[in-house]
């Protein structure tokens, strides 16, 4: 009887009901409510729906999948003081900031310690970007060389968000510079770009923006349409705009090559993501890769999308995930969105004005890549203003230009803030 | 470009960022609240949105400048093949071309409101209004008879074009 009732009470102390806090409980509430989204309002559900599981593994008591201490540099045995007191590593102060045990992450990691590895090395963002690569058709930039710079503009919101979070400061958010600029490129709209940024710059916050980032992207025809037909009259929204020229392969395939040596050579931060977007569309636009191309667009594709989605929210722990960061995250994220989305149609306004009415403003919007869906919303919005309007090639310019944008302004903020 | 550039090469030089960015937690005080407490804060701040902003445009404006060129390039070369081609048709008199009315014919069928589709039937009919002038409205598209390709087929298409 007595072997009986120890094996019982063993089983209830080694359970996760045993080590299940309130804490515990919100997060996986929380699983469930992006579970919710991801399934029933499908809001970017090939993402959702695995940083959603993550969250909910991660969450569950003494599952040992993931721990969150191994990725903070500070536990990091070697920075113990008995060790440095050694003269073991003159350099701490130099490498505290930025150094972690791998050997232990391998040594005494879960599973998804040992798959979040592929996010913290940033090996998975630009694989992603290899797979938009090859799906993506440059043509209608090529065409219209002037969306870049609607793609540019709508970067703004980038920046704006980034002063934002500053400013907020004020009211007891208590972002650092780092932490700040990784909130701001939510407003990039791309969520590979935006977990790229911060498993770099500020990873304990990777869970809260990469939620609010794939959050805000399925939200795009909602948040977007009305700061649209409020920034833009009517008569404008009904712009009919000229067929875009036909595009050669030669170009389409200089194209992916001269924008990675410009980027590469102005910005080389930006270099692992534009680059793996810009061999994706070679492998494809050369027409000689069929094979790659299949395997870029598919398999690896969804092999790392996997990957990078359970990984990510993995990193939503309580501690990280429960705070009043998270609000703030999620806030500053829709600023960023509509200051962006504003940007863009702002700008369009004047190239509307500047080519002679020829451009319609509505494409503007769609530089808060997001692709393809901000230009749907483009081509929704000008359709409902004009019937016979059609605007999704022109819209998808500035859309692919975003995407270039939006990896250009990452690269800018880790040259600035990286080191 | 310059200016940009040199708007934080001048941060830089200052070492303004890097001493910002040095502060840590081990005292006990948060990293932003030290950070917001150096005078040069709020500049640097302003510096790192504003060259940000620049450098970003500048060099997508580089970009346009070389796809430009490049597109007035491949535009000459393209106009040059034509005229030529145009010559040699006209050397040997071809008969005038036919243009057949197409006519599209409406069922009753299911309506089918798959974006994709309508984007892709949008387009169509919107090179044809601009080959012909004249203006034409979607009201209503609706499939005709049974259906062509299997759900699957359909399932594969609506997959493999999808963008990420």
């Amino acid at each position: 009887m007595e072997i009986l009732s120890d094996t019982i009470g063993g089983l209830i102390s080694t359970s996760g009901f045993s080590g299940m806090g309130i804490t515990n409980i919100i997060m996986i509430l929380l699983s469930f409510v992006l579970f919710y989204l991801a399934i029933v309002k499908k809001y970017e559900p090939l993402l959702m729906l695995p940083i959603a599981f993550g969250m909910l593994m991660t969450n569950l008591p003494f599952t040992e999948l993931y721990h969150a201490e191994l990725w903070n540099p500070a536990t990091n045995p070697y920075f113990a003081p008995e060790y440095i007191e050694q003269g073991a590593n003159v350099l701490v102060s130099f490498t505290k900031e930025t150094s972690l045990d791998y050997g232990r992450v391998l040594h005494d990691g879960g599973l998804l310690d040992l798959l979040y590895l592929g996010v913290k090395l940033q090996i998975f963002p630009p694989l992603i970007f290899l797979g938009i690569g090859s799906m993506t058709d440059f043509g209608p930039l090529i065409a219209n060389p002037k969306s870049f710079l609607l793609g540019a503009a709508a970067q703004g919101g980038i920046f704006f968000t980034f002063i934002g979070a500053c400013v907020l400061n004020f009211l007891g958010a208590d972002f650092s510079l780092k932490e700040a600029a990784s909130i701001a490129i939510i407003g990039g709209a791309d969520g590979p770009t935006a977990i790229y940024l911060t498993s770099k710059l500020a990873p304990q916050l990777l869970g809260s923006i990469a939620v609010a980032a794939y959050s805000y992207m399925a939200l795009v025809p909602v948040i977007q349409p009305p700061i649209m037909k409020l920034l833009t009259t009517e008569k404008e929204r009904s712009v009919k705009m000229g067929q875009l020229r036909e595009v050669s392969q030669v170009e389409k395939v200089v194209f992916p090559i001269a924008v990675t040596v410009i980027v590469s050579l102005i910005v080389p931060s930006a270099a692992s993501l534009v680059g793996m977007l810009m061999l994706g569309n070679l492998l494809k636009e050369s027409g000689v890769c069929d094979r790659l191309v299949k395997t870029a667009q598919n398999e690896l594709m969804n092999i790392v999308t996997i990957f990078l989605g359970v990984t990510v929210g993995a990193t939503a722990v309580a501690d990280n995930f429960l705070s009043w960061k998270t609000l703030f995250i999620i806030a500053l994220g829709l600023i960023a969105f509509c200051i962006g989305t504003a940007c863009g149609v702002l700008l369009g306004k004047l190239m509307y004005l500047i080519s002679g009415r020829k451009i319609n403003p509505l494409i503007g919007s769609a530089g808060v890549s997001a692709v393809p869906m901000a230009a749907r919303v483009s081509q929704k919005v000008g359709q409902e203003t004009n019937p016979s309007n059609f605007l999704l090639m022109h819209a998808m310019g500035p859309n692919v230009a975003g995407v270039i944008g939006s990896a250009v302004a990452a690269g800018v903020l880790l040259s600035v803030l990286g080191g | 470009m310059n200016f940009a550039l040199s708007l934080l090469s001048e941060a830089a030089k200052q070492g303004v960022i890097d001493r910002l960015q040095a502060f840590t937690d081990s005292e006990g005080q948060s990293i932003a609240s030290q950070q917001m407490a150096d005078p040069d804060y709020w500049g640097s701040v302003g510096i790192i949105a504003l060259a940000g902003i620049l450098v970003v445009f500048l060099i997508l404006a580089i970009l346009i400048f070389f796809f430009w060129l490049m597109g007035t390039i491949f535009k000459a070369v393209d106009n040059k093949k034509k005229s030529k081609a145009a010559e040699k048709a006209s050397a040997v008199p071809a008969p005038a071309p036919v243009v057949e009315a197409a006519e599209v014919t409406e069922d009753s069928g299911n309506t089918d409101s798959d974006e994709e589709i309508m984007a892709v039937i949008a387009a169509a009919v919107a090179a044809y209004s601009e080959q012909d002038g004249k203006e034409y409205r979607i009201l209503d598209v609706q499939r005709s008879g049974a259906r062509t390709r299997s759900a699957w087929g359909l399932a594969g298409i609506s997959d493999s074009t999808r963008p990420f």
